[in-house]
């Protein structure tokens, strides 16, 4: 018996499907294409963005021909890699969405194979951008039929600003050692002036409908190292892990030789849909 | 608030005193005994599970408790993605590398045998340390390692010594000193923020 694979009788795999399809619609209506990457690939291509979570956190093997190769511990570095060594024939910006299965190396409560389902908007650097890829996430939660979400935010000018020790202890969940616990909450804890209180009043402005929805933490350090701008999970009450995640790149694509910015999440399917085969909506 | 609470919490002696802590935050628990899994507080609005030590982080991780209560080093051995709020401060004791009263430290190099239930903080240890030793597995009584030769020194949770000294056996090295802690799981924490401040606070 092998553990941390997924096996999907027909029932569920149709039901599933029919997720799917409400979801594939929403991109497919704000304009998104399809892509997918090599399972596969060299380590040494796939992991010059990569930090030392994805590094540790992959799975790896040495091929027929003695390449060290490597499964794709997710999709937003493989997209960079892909489209970075095809840049000539693409045209900037581009609205990518991916649903595909990510690998990863045992670990106790996770997965080693992993359906995500995401999308990254690559060429653009404004607010604008990074509400309206929040929007395409919200559209997508509301068309399976999550209702009662939080997408919470926050931006990694306000961590640069905690000690390296703050950082570390944010880091490791160890709120203790934390010297001051960053506040959360909604837009009346951001600093005057900071990027995330514009986005919250443009958002508030333009969607009063979902104020609501969004909430802020000042204290959001991410798993993965290559964000620079905001950074967000979504969580919904009573799931205990977080369903999806997100953020602004806009250094990772140079380190495949294309210097673009970019933004995207992913959402975990598996949590995703075991919430919704819990509320059977 | 309505939405109810529910509390993860060690069976033996850390419950007595969580229960106590959570008396403070005015959470106070009708009576039980000692078989009983799943507690209530007096208004019904908590609910205490009664878990394994080594289950607590588990149920936190996963979301089915909101809160917990546990040892640092279930902590530092699992290294669950929890948030540690608070350091309960009682239940205290050291994770130390103990061996025979007559074998010296000096004997601690390459290629020993430690006996422990902690491999992955034995692992850890000695691995900051440049020595490679060899890890035994064990569930319970590691005493018993040391004193029967399965290995020569044991890395095990020591709180007064009486026992180690009771088997011919002395503290060599503390590894790191632990007590009970407060945990919330991520998503609780961050949709319950006042809530979780409220649990710090006392």
């Amino acid at each position: 018996m092998i553990h941390g694979i997924s096996e999907i009788l027909p029932d569920q795999l149709s039901r599933r499907q029919d997720i799917l399809s409400s979801i594939r619609n929403v991109f497919e209506a704000d304009h998104f294409q399809a892509i997918t990457t090599p399972t596969f690939e060299p380590i040494d291509a796939l992991s010059k963005g990569w930090d030392q979570f994805l590094k540790t956190s992959s799975i790896q093997f040495i091929s027929d021909e003695g390449t060290h190769m490597v499964l794709r511990p997710e999709m937003t570095s493989s997209i960079a890699r892909l489209i970075c060594s095809r840049k000539d024939q693409l045209k900037l910006p581009l609205h990518l969405y991916y649903m595909e299965n990510v690998f990863r190396r045992k670990h106790q409560l996770r997965k080693q194979e992993l359906f995500q389902i995401g999308c990254e908007l690559i060429g653009k650097d404004d607010l604008d951008t990074d509400i309206a890829l929040l929007q395409v996430l919200v559209k997508i939660l509301r068309s399976v039929g999550v209702n009662d979400f939080k997408i919470e935010l926050g931006h990694v000018e306000h961590i640069k600003q905690l000690s390296v020790a703050d950082q570390a202890a944010l880091r490791q969940g160890m709120m203790v050692h934390v010297s001051t616990l960053p506040p959360i909450g909604d837009a009346s804890i951001l600093p005057k002036g900071s990027y995330l209180s514009r986005l919250a009043a443009q958002w508030n402005a333009r969607f009063p409908e979902s104020k609501d929805i969004l909430q802020y933490n000042l204290g959001k350090v991410a798993s993965i190292a290559y964000y620079t701008g905001i950074m967000f999970d979504v969580l919904i009450e009573g799931v205990g892990a977080v369903v999806g995640r997100g953020g602004r790149y806009n250094d990772l694509l140079s380190a495949y030789g294309w210097n673009e910015p970019a933004v995207g999440f992913a959402i975990e399917f598996d949590q995703l849909a075991l919430f919704l085969e819990k509320e059977n909506v | 608030m309505s939405r109810l609470l529910t509390i993860g919490l060690s069976k033996g002696y850390l419950m007595k005193e969580a229960l106590k802590y959570f008396e403070t935050v005015g959470i106070i628990a009708e009576p039980y005994n000692d078989r009983q899994l799943i507690l209530w507080d007096t208004t019904h609005q908590v609910r205490f599970l009664i878990l394994r030590p080594t289950d607590v982080p588990v149920y936190v991780q996963q979301g089915i408790v909101d809160l917990g209560v546990t040892g640092l080093d279930m902590i530092r051995e699992e290294e669950p993605d929890v948030c540690v709020i608070k350091d309960l401060q009682f239940g205290a004791c050291r994770l130390s590398v103990c061996g025979d009263v007559n074998r010296p430290l000096s004997e601690l190099t390459h290629g020993v045998r430690v006996a422990t239930k902690f491999t992955h903080c034995t692992q850890q240890y000695f691995e900051t340390l440049g020595i490679k030793v060899d890890i035994i597995k064990l569930y319970g009584s590691v005493e018993l390692a040391a004193i029967t030769g399965l290995s020569d020194f044991v890395v095990d949770l020591v709180a007064t010594g009486k026992t180690l000294e009771e088997n011919g056996l002395k503290e060599q090295i503390v590894i790191f000193e632990s007590t009970a802690q407060l945990v919330a799981n991520p998503v609780f924490y961050s949709l319950h923020f006042e809530q979780i401040k409220r649990f710090i606070a006392k």
